[in-house]
């Protein structure tokens, strides 16, 4: 596991497990997305079946 | 790594900003802040003085004599040192009040082990503690214009702007755009954005690397920050004339999707006073025409309105839970009724008769019309009102009202009237001179 910058200390996060944080975050961006999508088609049923 | 800050008159900042870097999680022999004092007035130098003295080696006070040329000058003073010496293989350009999160160096760095990369930029946030309703305004713009803008123009392979207070750049891209930055603009960020790019290097955002800044805390100071914004943004658009929607091979400035983007912000101003000038007219030759039209547009507006919002919050939940309701009112309570009307027409005209009718008033064909052509030109009269916001802060015994106005008007409308003003002001052809936003350290909390 390489540490996030050089001289890190023992306690700093690895590389790997940070950008693998960072890749869940951005993954999960998606989810939110599809998220604001439902709710937009939730406003336009109320709009038209409500 | 060399840090530079270009600095007049931030003796309230300065010292918890380098303080701060000193404490980023970077090797310290790798790290050199050069503050350039703009011909400082206040302690400023004394401060940095201090810090010099601290932190031997790796903190330098760059001083000026005669100062007041702007930003793009003061820094040009520091580029010229540093770039005269070869250790330094690349510098990070920051505002003297931004305070970084400790991995958020390390994290714009490790983009620059890619050659192809020449400037990387960090999320830049709103810290103001304690905040108030305008910054709180911002917070969530900044969510939008950054987090999720950014990312977007990520995605997309192009960057409008490098953002002044947070962004690294490589040796070689500095020199590349001529090793210094240009004077003529106040959009200087801009134009070194465009240059790095149009050179064939890429621009890139990091959203993990969290910087704070103190943003504007009145609208008179939001309007002199951001008319200075818009103002360079004009410029740009008539500097890089031969850039828009034209194809060229090493960059995608020219590309169709980055020219929508650009000229949507640019213009919304011209497209609002448009579109309620089309309806105000279609409703005196075909009132019915005008209310279809109208609400194929407010349709439009509700669905971009709940899905910006909705995944604006969701991107940043910590901001989101201090801005919701800021983000919730961004485009003004009038336009915000006028969304609901657009989802719940049966609902609210069903309550409007009912307070109406309690009220005594007999709702008439000439109320609903007057309510009608009231909408219509709401559309562009909301940006008087939100303007109305700025000119009340501006007079002792109707400040009271400012915020109540900006409310009303809306945050999305008072930033559109900013950059109308910025029109009339490059049409006029008015002085650029550069007019800096005062700061006061509340975002030290963070440091």
């Amino acid at each position: 596991m390489s540490p996030p910058y050089p001289d890190a200390p023992p306690e700093a996060p690895s590389f790997e497990a940070e950008i693998e944080t960072a890749t869940r975050y951005e993954k999960g961006l998606v989810l939110k997305a599809l998220l604001a999508i439902a709710l937009v088609a939730v406003a336009l049923l109320i709009r038209f079946y409500g | 790594m060399a840090v530079l800050i270009p600095a007049w008159n931030e003796h309230a900042v300065i010292g918890a900003s380098i303080d701060r870097l000193m404490r980023l999680e970077y090797p310290r022999d790798s790290l050199r802040i050069f503050v350039v004092d703009d011909a400082s007035t206040d302690a400023t130098p004394d401060v940095i003085q201090a810090k010099a003295a601290q932190y031997p080696g790796n903190v330098f006070h760059l001083r000026r004599e005669k100062g007041g040329e702007g930003k793009a000058a003061t820094l040009n003073h520091g580029l010229g040192i540093i770039l005269a010496d070869d250790w330094m293989q690349a510098v990070l350009i920051m505002d003297a009040d931004v305070i970084y999160e400790p991995s958020s160096l390390r994290m714009m760095s490790r983009h620059l082990a890619d050659p192809v990369v020449g400037a990387v930029m960090a999320y830049i946030k709103e810290g103001s503690t304690p905040g108030n309703y305008l910054t709180r305004f911002i917070g969530y713009e900044y969510i939008t214009a950054q987090a999720a803008a950014r990312r977007g123009q990520d995605v997309l392979g192009v960057i409008a702007c490098l953002a002044g207070g947070a962004q690294l750049h490589s040796r070689e891209n500095i020199e590349a755009v001529g090793g210094r930055i240009d004077t003529s603009t106040l959009a200087e960020d801009t134009v070194t954005t465009f240059r790095t790019q149009r050179a064939g290097r890429k621009v890139v955002f990091e959203p993990h690397a969290t910087v704070w800044a103190e943003e504007p805390g009145s609208v008179v100071g939001l309007w002199k920050q951001r008319l200075r914004w818009a103002r360079g943004n004009v410029h740009v658009t008539r500097m890089f004339r031969g850039v828009w929607f034209r194809h060229q091979g090493n960059n995608r400035l020219g590309s169709i999707s980055f020219g929508l983007l650009w000229f949507c912000v640019l213009l919304l101003p011209v497209f609002m006073i448009l579109a309620s000038a089309s309806l105000v007219t279609l409703f005196f030759v075909d009132n019915r025409l005008a209310f279809v039209a109208f609400h194929i547009l407010w349709l439009t507006a509700v669905i971009t309105y709940i899905f910006i919002t909705s995944f604006a919050l969701l991107i940043d939940p910590e901001t989101g839970r201090r801005t919701w309701f800021q983000a919730a009112l961004f485009p003004g309570v009038v336009n915000v009724v006028i969304l609901a009307t657009a989802i719940l027409p049966g609902v609210l005209s069903w309550l409007g008769h009912r307070m109406l009718t309690a009220a005594g008033v007999q709702l008439t064909t000439g109320w609903v019309h007057g309510l009608e052509l009231f909408t219509y030109i709401w559309l562009a009269a909301c940006m008087g009102v939100a303007y109305l916001g700025k000119v009340a802060e501006s007079h002792r015994f109707t400040r009271v009202l400012s915020p109540a106005l900006v409310y009303v008007g809306g945050y999305g409308p008072l930033l559109c009237a900013i950059t109308t003003a910025a029109y009339i002001q490059e049409f006029r052809g008015a002085d650029r001179h550069w007019d800096k936003t005062e700061k006061s350290g509340k975002v030290a909390a963070h440091a």
